[in-house]
C-alpha cells in the first residue's frame, strides 16, 4: 500500500476516532473565547446593561440552535432555532429590510448562485455535526 | 509488516463503523420547551367600578386606558344597577350562566340560543363601533369558560388571566386600523409600517404566547421559538422606564392571535402546546 494512502487512512481514522468519542459524550458545543464589547452610553442597550445587577449581559450563540441572553445567573431571553426556522427568519428580515437590501441580495445570489447552498451547508454542519459556542460579553462603557 | 496490515484493518473498520454511525445520525432536539399540559380554555376578567365617579377598570386596564381603546362609558341604568351590589360574579360555563353576589347565588339560567341572541343584540347596541360576529362568538362560547367578577372599589382591577387555545382573530385593514374579532379597537399601525408589510408581501401571522414561550409564523413559515423570562422583562422595564406593572399574571397566561393584513388569507389552527 502506498505511504500516502496509509497516512491519509490513519489521519481519517484518528479524526473519526476523536469524533466518535466526541459523539459518544453527547457532542457538547465547543466553546470559543468570549469577546468583550463595551457599549457606549446613550444607547438603549447601555441602559439595559446597567439595569442588571451584574452590570453585564452575556449573549451566547450555541450553533446547535440556541441563542441566549443572560445576566449573571438569570436568563433574560432565549431563542431556539433550527436551520429551517433560521432560514425563514433571514428571508423575513431581508424582505422587511429598508431600501434595496433584498434587491442587492438577489443580485448577489444571481452572481453567486452557490451562495444559498453554501450558507445552508455551513449552517447545517455547525448545527448537526460540530456545534460551537460563541459568547459576547456586553459591558457598559465607563 | 503483519502489524501494519492489522493496524490498517483496524483503521478501515473504524472508518466503516463511524461512517455508518454518522450516516444514521438523527438531528438533535432543539429546545427544552416546558410543555403546557393544563390548558383549560378559561377567561377570567376582573372588573372594578366606582359609582361615585362612574369609572370602571377591567382586566388591569384603568378607566383612561379603556377609553383610549375605544370602550364606551356605561349607561346610567347600568350604574344604577351596579350601585346596588358590592360584588358580582358572572360565570358562563358551557350553556349555563351563573350570577353570584357576595358569594351567594343570585340566579342561574340556561344560556340557550334565544338568550344568546338577546345578549348579542344588547352588545351590538352597546358597541357603537362594530357588531358582534355571531359565528365567532358562538365558537368562543363553545370552547371557553368565562369567569367575570365585578367589585365595587376604586382599586385597579386584576390583570386579565386567560388560557386559550383558540386564536383571537386580529385584522389590520388597508388603512392600518386594527380590529379584534371584528370589533374596531381604535388603534392601528402607522402608514410606514403598513407600507413595509405590504412591500414584504406579508399576508398573515400567527403568534402564540404560552407562559413566556412565543411561537410565531409569518405567511405560514415557522420562526424560531422565543422564550421571554419575567426577570428579563423586569430588567428592560427598569432600564427603559416602561412601567409595565405586575407581570406575573401575563406569565401565567396562554393565548394566541391570528393577524391578517389587508386582504390576506385567514390564519387557521390553534395555539397548542
Amino acid at each position: 500500500m502506498p505511504r500516502a494512502l496509509r497516512v491519509t487512512l490513519i489521519t481519517v481514522g484518528v479524526i473519526l476516532l476523536l469524533y466518535g468519542i466526541y459523539y459518544l459524550i453527547g457532542r457538547p458545543a465547543i466553546p470559543l473565547p468570549a469577546i468583550r464589547y463595551p457599549v457606549p452610553a446613550g444607547q438603549s442597550l447601555h441602559d439595559i446593561i446597567t439595569a442588571t445587577e451584574s452590570d453585564q449581559i452575556r449573549v451566547t450563540l450555541n450553533t446547535n440552535g440556541k441563542l441566549e441572553m443572560l445576566s449573571a445567573d438569570n436568563e433574560l431571553v432565549k431563542l431556539d432555532y433550527t436551520p429551517e426556522t433560521l432560514a425563514n427568519t433571514v428571508d423575513l428580515a431581508l424582505r422587511l429590510a429598508p431600501g434595496q437590501t433584498l434587491a442587492s441580495y438577489q443580485q448577489f445570489v444571481e452572481r453567486f448562485p452557490v451562495y444559498p447552498f453554501l450558507t445552508n451547508y455551513v449552517n447545517q454542519f455547525f448545527y448537526r455535526y460540530l456545534p460551537l459556542r460563541l459568547s459576547v460579553i456586553l459591558t457598559p462603557q465607563p | 509488516m503483519k502489524n501494519k496490515q492489522n493496524l490498517i484493518k483496524i483503521i478501515i473498520a473504524l472508518v466503516l463503523v463511524f461512517g455508518i454511525s454518522l450516516m444514521q445520525h438523527t438531528p438533535s432536539a432543539i429546545a427544552d420547551v416546558p410543555l403546557q399540559t393544563d390548558l383549560s380554555n378559561v377567561v377570567h376578567i376582573d372588573v372594578t367600578y366606582d359609582p361615585a365617579s362612574q369609572t370602571f377598570s377591567a382586566g388591569g386596564f384603568s378607566s383612561e386606558e379603556l377609553k383610549q381603546f375605544g370602550v364606551p362609558a356605561l349607561p346610567d341604568e347600568i350604574w344604577a344597577l351596579l350601585t346596588v351590589f358590592d360584588d358580582l360574579s358572572l360565570k358562563i360555563i358551557g350553556d349555563e350562566i351563573q350570577l353570584m353576589t357576595n358569594e351567594s347565588p343570585l340566579f342561574s339560567m340556561t344560556f340557550d340560543e334565544n338568550a344568546r341572541t338577546f345578549v348579542y343584540d344588547m352588545l351590538n347596541v352597546y358597541l357603537a363601533t362594530g357588531k358582534v360576529d355571531r359565528e365567532r362568538a358562538e365558537k368562543w362560547l363553545e370552547q371557553a369558560d368565562f369567569d367575570i367578577t365585578l367589585r365595587k372599589t376604586k382599586d385597579l382591577s386584576e390583570p386579565l388571566r386567560i388560557q386559550l387555545a383558540t386564536l383571537l382573530q386580529v385584522k389590520i385593514d388597508d388603512n392600518g386600523a386594527l380590529s379584534v374579532e371584528g370589533i374596531p379597537t381604535g388603534m392601528g399601525i402607522t402608514p410606514e409600517i403598513g407600507a413595509m408589510l405590504k412591500s414584504a408581501n406579508i399576508e398573515n401571522a400567527k403568534i402564540c404566547w404560552n407562559k413566556g414561550v412565543v411561537n410565531g409564523e409569518v405567511n405560514g413559515s415557522v420562526l424560531p421559538q422565543m422564550t421571554i423570562y419575567e426577570d428579563g422583562v423586569i430588567v428592560i422595564d427598569k432600564a427603559l422606564g416602561l412601567n409595565l406593572g405586575d407581570l406575573g399574571p401575563i406569565f401565567e397566561s396562554s393565548f394566541g392571535a391570528g393577524v391578517v393584513f389587508a386582504e390576506g388569507a385567514p390564519v387557521a389552527g390553534e395555539c397548542l402546546p
